[in-house]
């Protein structure tokens, strides 16, 4: 479960860093990533035994193309656990 | 060295008609590429290895693969000849919440059952409806201008400047807007080395796209491109896409039309990148590719390095792989020749 003051704390901390996304609500997920074995086995490093939580933000924006083409625009920013930004995306 | 071609008899017939022309174009591919000793196969019909034919599947393909390795030895790259209606593209589930599922070579080119490091290099040519066209692909050669051109959209100017610096001048980059279709001069695609865009890309158009702000105007559209020359690189989203197209409605395959064109690399499914450096995603893959293939490496082989890299970064950076680290080196690929 995700602690919902967390989420609150670091969508103020987004929308700080990224005011284009702050009128937007944003899809919150945790994700729990697993040990990665055999990706860490074929790039020859030690694999970490430990199950990581990431904070997922997902911001979509409903656009429309020059020509009109409907489309979506995605701003992802990931978070570790304590609600620490890791990275932001956008497509 | 060992280099597999392969593709459908059956599927490939129905698209082009007579593969005479095209088997003769191999042979002479064959004979050229003195580098890699080349095996030619039908998968859907008795071959030289002794493997029973298989069906127009994907995990048959592979098997098909594999078992030619076991017979014939290590094969270091994979050239397909078709597309997806000759020799499919694995359907991969999709790590990230976005396309139900990412269309990928990658599991041709990897003998375990972990995708995103493939052991091979591979390259596909698209039949575009033609025997000329592949077998235009299979006689390309690369003349070098010193010379390259960019283009992105103005909201990642910053970031497609830190991709662009490995082949360019980034005050050269072209930013759209104010560059849009209308004003895009058909000569900046001639006589260049890389040609990098780093725009959007929607599944439902053929063109590709600027922003700024609220404001998406069209930066590229296939008859901006008269004659072009040199790597096309494109992190656009389906800028790869060529299920059920032509060089007349997609980007990619119209590229790969011009003589001057060795290799097109681009998604088949949603890219994504940074909007500010570091480069990570298909900005990392991207950089890293251009990086390989400026040492002078083949295309095939810097691709493929190229995603080992990247795995190693993004688990330096982060200790994992994320949804959009796995999805990129698998939904990224390359057409033309492995050279």
């Amino acid at each position: 479960m995700v602690d919902k003051k967390l989420i609150e704390k670091t969508k103020r901390e987004i929308e700080k860093r990224f005011p284009a996304f702050k009128a937007i609500k944003p899809e919150v997920v945790e994700k729990k990533i697993l040990p990665q074995k055999a990706v860490y086995k074929n790039l020859s490093l030690e694999a970490t035994k430990e199950t990581k939580t990431l904070l997922h933000f997902r911001f979509v924006k409903k656009i429309k193309l020059a020509d009109n083409i409907k489309s979506k625009q995605f701003f992802i920013v990931t978070t570790d656990e304590t609600g620490q930004i890791n990275e932001n995306k956008s497509v | 060295m060992r280099m597999l071609i392969f593709t459908s008899k059956d599927a490939l017939q129905k698209e082009i008609g007579d593969l005479k022309p095209l088997e003769e174009g191999i042979q002479n591919y064959k004979r050229w590429y003195k580098n890699y000793v080349i095996e030619f196969v039908y998968f859907d019909e008795k071959n030289r290895f002794g493997i029973k034919p298989c069906k127009k599947n994907p995990k048959a393909i592979r098997d098909f693969i594999n078992k030619a390795e076991d017979r014939w030895g290590k094969i270091k790259t994979i050239l397909i000849i078709g597309g997806d209606s000759v020799a499919p593209f694995f359907r991969l589930p999709n790590p990230c919440d976005d396309d139900a599922s990412v269309l990928s070579d990658n599991p041709y080119a990897s003998s375990d059952d972990d995708f995103l490091i493939p052991e091979r290099s591979i390259a596909r040519i698209p039949e575009n409806r033609s025997a000329e066209f592949i077998i235009k692909q299979l006689n390309k050669s690369f003349t070098k201008f010193n010379k390259s051109f960019g283009m992105s959209s103005a909201v990642w100017k910053e970031a497609s400047k830190n991709v662009y610096k490995q082949i360019g001048d980034i005050r050269e980059l072209k930013i759209s807007p104010p560059v849009v279709t209308e004003n895009f001069k058909a000569e900046w695609l001639q006589k260049k080395d890389f040609l990098y865009f780093n725009l959007h890309g929607s599944s439902l158009s053929e063109n590709w796209y600027g922003q700024e702000n609220s404001n998406y105007p069209v930066a590229l559209r296939p008859f901006n491109v008269i004659s072009a020359s040199g790597f096309v690189a494109s992190e656009a989203c389906y800028g790869a896409y060529i299920i059920n197209k032509s060089d007349r409605n997609s980007l990619a395959l119209k590229f790969l039309h011009k003589d001057g064109i060795t290799g097109f690399c681009g998604s088949t499914t949603i890219a994504c990148g940074p909007p500010i450096p570091p480069s990570s995603e298909a900005d990392l893959l991207v950089k890293y590719l251009f990086e390989y293939l400026k040492q002078g490496l083949p295309a095939g082989e810097a691709f493929k390095n190229a995603k080992i890299d990247f795995a190693r970064k993004m688990i330096r950076r982060h200790g994992f792989l994320d949804d959009d680290d796995q999805k990129t080196p698998s939904s990224l690929y390359y057409t033309a020749i492995p050279y």
